[in-house]
């Protein structure tokens, strides 16, 4: 069976046809993903009961249904109250939580099964670097390269039609460019994060890999929505994003940031195929614009800074005393010094370090103050941009996915990886990345839109699809 | 120089920061229960654990509960409000750190007006703030020389006010009469049980002392564990005496938290907490800020009751009564209702007063009972006064039947009836017992009629035991002295 290829629709049609095809399907896919996982280091943890999942929704409607047997993956630092939740760090090995996320009961009711718990940076910091305290995952096409977290990964191999991931300044959307998948950051409270471990609370999103647009507009109305276990989560109408995809996107505007070209460490196949991206918009009738953004490229620094100040506080938490792993110490003070030193990793506790002193008395006014003044000013210059055009495009990643050596080593990595895709984080807006055509790696063009529009950028990235590839709603 | 500072006299500045527990059903951020007393970690969950993935629902009653207070203490109200993390790590603390209102706090400006040896006193209210309790530590033993420590996280979460004054408070004693005012107007207010003994009424004081006219303030102690309203003041008092004597030495007072120790009557320096003083405090992302519109902070308003000082002059305009009537019937609200209800069947005031100051309260004290706990209603005092005014039975012999009421509960008509305490009043039947009394009694007739006029009181007291101090008093006198004419 040719995995990539395939739609939720498409499958739930085969589904329907024989009577063992759910069963079936779903067991290959769950062989391949153990096969896949010796290879790739893709997931933290299989779920040894998978085909039992399987067997709970044997038989049920899909209309009742609409997930009944597809396989879904999860990043470990969503809750479920079955699966371990580590988030790829030694202070949470073996961690079983209570909480069931939001997503995760939405999925499951849904009729979803989950393959298991994909890698990801400890705690999700480390912007796609693929490391965990459990796993270096590898990318699908070249091994000696990152997959960035284990997520987009686990899509592009195929072991999961879906894999559900956190974004706080664009580790899933580069993630998605390193495979070759399609990711959607959606609109900050779009979508529940009741049961997500927090990294970077006013920057995080859960967000959604597919092989498709169709599919993941097919996820996003399912788990969208107002949930009141999560105050920052909004109530906006959620919309049939499936449906929206039957139309051609018409009269559109996406506007190109002066000066995209010329930031640091771009590498030029993924100028080219940006480019060609761009021509096939244009092809489409599209209105290509340029826009100027000045401040739009402070956005790596301004997130790393606020994404520090919020993860040095949300993770103060794991101090060996109520949960997780606690190192052996003689008193209060030498436990929780201890306990944290052990049980974070160097790139983590670096960060929460730059976390603590950005937030200081005696700094805060050189780094989170002015942060949080730049991050109004790229909020209000990309609300006012987008007065003018429907959506801004960008590449995703200024590089292909980088060396498994590089990502371990390079420090530098972090603010020139986050150079396009933090804006959309900062300033709360719904950003995905479509795989583009390049010649020896995957890329991605990155879209951003307005707050809840969704649909426009699913619109995009659906006729993209089409142009440039087989069309697989076909 | 030593000699110098040896004369000279010293002032205290004294101010307080109150934390009060809300009597909200559940926590701030979560629906677990805020009952007090129950087993160790059994009223928890993983937002008030500190769970990773939890998400914290602010509860609105205790926003209301915070404005209604502040409103109760004349404070100006925010309109918009965040909810900030004040971080520091620590065993009590489940999430490493505090949500407060540090930016915002929900009322500034405020001020209570206390009485102080007949004269009034504001003390000025600086802000009061919403935030979360912390959990408890239980340390085996002493705690400084404890080998391990629990800790109990039913308390985390629980909403909490905190009370900051400015530094208005002149002494030990006006610190204690704050304390029981701002006690008062709470209760009023019905936010919190305020109860010392259980922690939901808790006091800190700043303590420093000057050279007496100054306006500098010299370096200050932060005052802890008083959990009463007496070991506030005698900590105080303590506290202030000892800084005296480092000044007069001409030594500096030493910055530092101190301990209360209410069995030895000193203060000691705590092991200080190795929380940094850095809070690095913002608004938790995770928490919405709120907006306090107008019409809001008005319907809180309209639900406040009348406060102390309002009935207080209500009490003294509307009913004549003195100062200090009015200010202990106004010192708990249900006092204060219970004279109101009485008198809507007996519109007396001072009559109703007496009874309540110098009967009611007397064996509530006895009993050490609350007014909330009282047998007898408002409906009923009415009716025994009632009783006195129709010459049914003396005022003597209500007393009895008032003791009867509070012990039972029973109308005062029942009781009397029962009792057979009608009083009497037929002018025959008391001429027959008197005539026989003067015929029993012929000495002290004899000496009244000898001119001992104090030989009547003692013939006026032979009648009333004859008639088990049923007889009408003033009809005994009148005729006993018509008989011995």
């Amino acid at each position: 069976m040719e995995i990539s290829s395939l739609t939720i629709t498409k499958l739930h049609g085969i589904y329907k046809a024989e009577e063992n095809a759910l069963s079936e399907t779903c067991s290959t896919i769950y062989d391949r993903a153990q096969k896949a996982q010796e290879k790739y280091d893709i997931y933290i943890t299989l779920d040894k009961d998978f085909l039992a999942q399987v067997e709970k929704v044997k038989g049920k409607k899909i209309e009742e249904y609409p997930l009944a047997g597809v396989p879904v993956s999860l990043g470990d630092n969503i809750c479920t109250d079955v699966l371990e939740t580590t988030c790829g760090s030694k202070m949470m090995e073996n961690y079983v939580s209570p909480i069931k996320a939001f997503v995760v009961d939405r999925l499951t009711r849904a009729g979803a099964v989950i393959t298991g718990k994909t890698n990801l940076d400890e705690f999700g910091i480390g912007d796609a670097r693929g490391h965990s305290y459990f796993a270096h995952s590898k990318n699908p096409r070249v091994e000696s390269r990152t997959a960035g977290c284990g997520a987009a990964c686990a899509v592009a191999l195929g072991t999961s039609l879906i894999g559900l991931s956190s974004d706080a300044r664009g580790a899933l959307r580069q993630s998605a460019a390193y495979c070759g998948v399609t990711g959607l950051k959606p609109t900050y409270g779009r979508i529940s994060r009741y049961g997500l471990i927090d990294y970077a609370s006013s920057l995080d999103q859960i967000g959604i890999l597919a092989m498709n647009a169709l599919d993941t507009a097919l996820i996003l109305s399912l788990v969208a929505g107002k949930d009141e276990g999560d105050p920052t989560s909004l109530d906006k109408p959620v919309l049939d994003y499936h449906k929206e995809l039957i139309e051609k996107p018409k009269g559109l505007k996406i506007g190109i940031i002066k000066e995209w070209d010329e930031v640091e460490g771009l590498e030029e196949e993924v100028k080219k195929a940006f480019e060609a991206g761009l021509e096939q918009l244009k092809d489409m009738g599209i209105e290509i614009m340029e826009v100027n953004a000045p401040s739009f490229f402070h956005s790596p620094y301004t997130a790393a800074i606020i994404g520090a100040v919020e993860a040095f506080s949300n993770l103060a938490n794991f101090d060996g005393v109520r949960f997780g792993f606690r190192a052996s110490s003689n008193h209060l003070h030498e436990m929780y010094i201890n306990t944290r030193t052990e049980g974070f990793g160097e790139h983590l506790k670096r960060f929460l370090a730059f976390g603590a002193l950005a937030s200081s008395e005696k700094h805060f006014q050189e780094y989170f103050l002015p942060a949080q003044k730049m991050r109004t000013r790229i909020k209000d210059e990309l609300e006012e941009i987008l007065e003018e055009v429907d959506m801004i495009a960008t590449p995703t990643v200024p590089f292909m996915a980088p060396s498994l050596e590089r990502v371990e080593k390079d420090c530098s990595i972090a603010p020139a990886a986050d150079t396009f895709t933090s804006a959309a984080n900062l300033a709360g807006l719904p950003a995905l990345s479509v795989p583009v055509k390049a010649e020896t790696m995957p890329a991605g063009l990155q879209l951003m839109g307005r707050p809840f529009q969704e649909n426009l950028l699913l619109k995009v990235s659906h006729a993209l699809e089409k142009s440039s590839m087989q069309d697989p709603s076909n | 120089m030593v000699k110098e500072v040896k004369t000279v006299k010293f002032e205290p500045v004294i101010g307080l920061e109150i934390h009060v527990e809300l009597l909200t059903k559940t926590k701030i951020f979560c629906g677990c229960s805020t009952t007090f007393g129950a087993e160790p970690n059994t009223q928890t969950c993983p937002v008030c654990l500190g769970l990773p993935g939890a998400r914290p629902i602010l509860n609105k009653r205790a926003v209301e509960f915070a404005m209604r207070a502040s409103l109760a203490l004349n404070c100006d109200i925010v309109d918009y409000t965040t909810f900030d993390r004040k971080n520091y790590f620590y065993a009590d603390l489940p999430k490493g750190y505090q949500i407060s209102q540090y930016f915002f706090p929900m009322g500034t400006n405020g001020y209570v007006d206390i009485n102080v040896n007949g004269e009034s006193r504001r003390i000025r209210i600086h802000q009061l703030h919403l935030e979360e309790d912390t959990g408890k530590l239980l340390h085996v033993g002493d705690i400084l020389a404890s080998p391990y420590s629990r800790v109990d996280f039913n308390r985390a979460g629980v909403p909490l006010i905190e009370i900051v004054t400015e530094p208005d408070v002149g002494s030990a004693e006006e610190a204690r009469l704050f304390l029981q005012k701002l006690r008062t107007i709470l209760l009023y207010t019905g936010i919190s049980d305020c109860k010392m003994e259980e922690g939901s009424l808790r006091c800190d004081a700043n303590v420093s002392i000057r050279p007496r006219g100054s306006d500098t303030f010299m370096n200050k102690t932060e005052l802890k564990n008083m959990n009463s309203f007496r070991s506030v003041q005698r900590g105080i008092e303590f506290e202030i005496k000892r800084q005296t004597g480092i000044c007069k030495d001409g030594k500096e007072v030493v910055p530092e938290t101190r301990h209360w120790n209410e069995d030895k009557g000193t203060t000691t320096a705590m092991r200080s907490k190795f929380a940094a003083s850095d809070y690095r405090c913002f608004p938790d992302p995770n928490v919405i800020p709120l907006e306090t519109d107008s019409s809001w902070i008005e319907e809180v308003r309209n639900q406040l009751p009348e406060l102390p000082d309002e009935k207080q002059e209500r009490f003294k305009e509307e009913y004549q009564l003195p100062d200090y009537d009015a200010e202990v019937l106004t010192s708990s609200r249900e006092l204060a209702d219970f004279f109101d209800e009485t008198l809507k069947d007996y519109n007396e005031p001072k009559t109703v007063s007496n009874w309540i100051m110098s009967e009611l309260l007397a064996y509530l004290k006895a009993e050490k009972m609350e007014i909330t706990g009282c047998k007898i209603a408002p409906r009923q005092l009415a009716q025994l006064l009632q009783l006195i005014d129709k010459g049914t039975i003396s005022g003597k012999i209500a007393k009895t039947v008032f003791e009867e009421m509070f012990q039972r509960g029973e109308d005062p008509e029942t009781i009397v009836e029962e009792k057979g305490l009608v009083q009497i009043a037929d002018e025959g039947e008391l001429e027959r017992i008197i005539e026989e009394v003067i015929e029993a009694n012929p000495g002290p007739v004899e000496d009244f009629k000898g001119g001992k006029k104090k030989a009547l009181g003692f013939l006026v007291g032979q009648v009333m035991k004859a008639t088990k101090g049923k007889a009408n008093p003033q009809m005994v006198n009148k005729l006993l002295g018509e008989k011995l004419k």
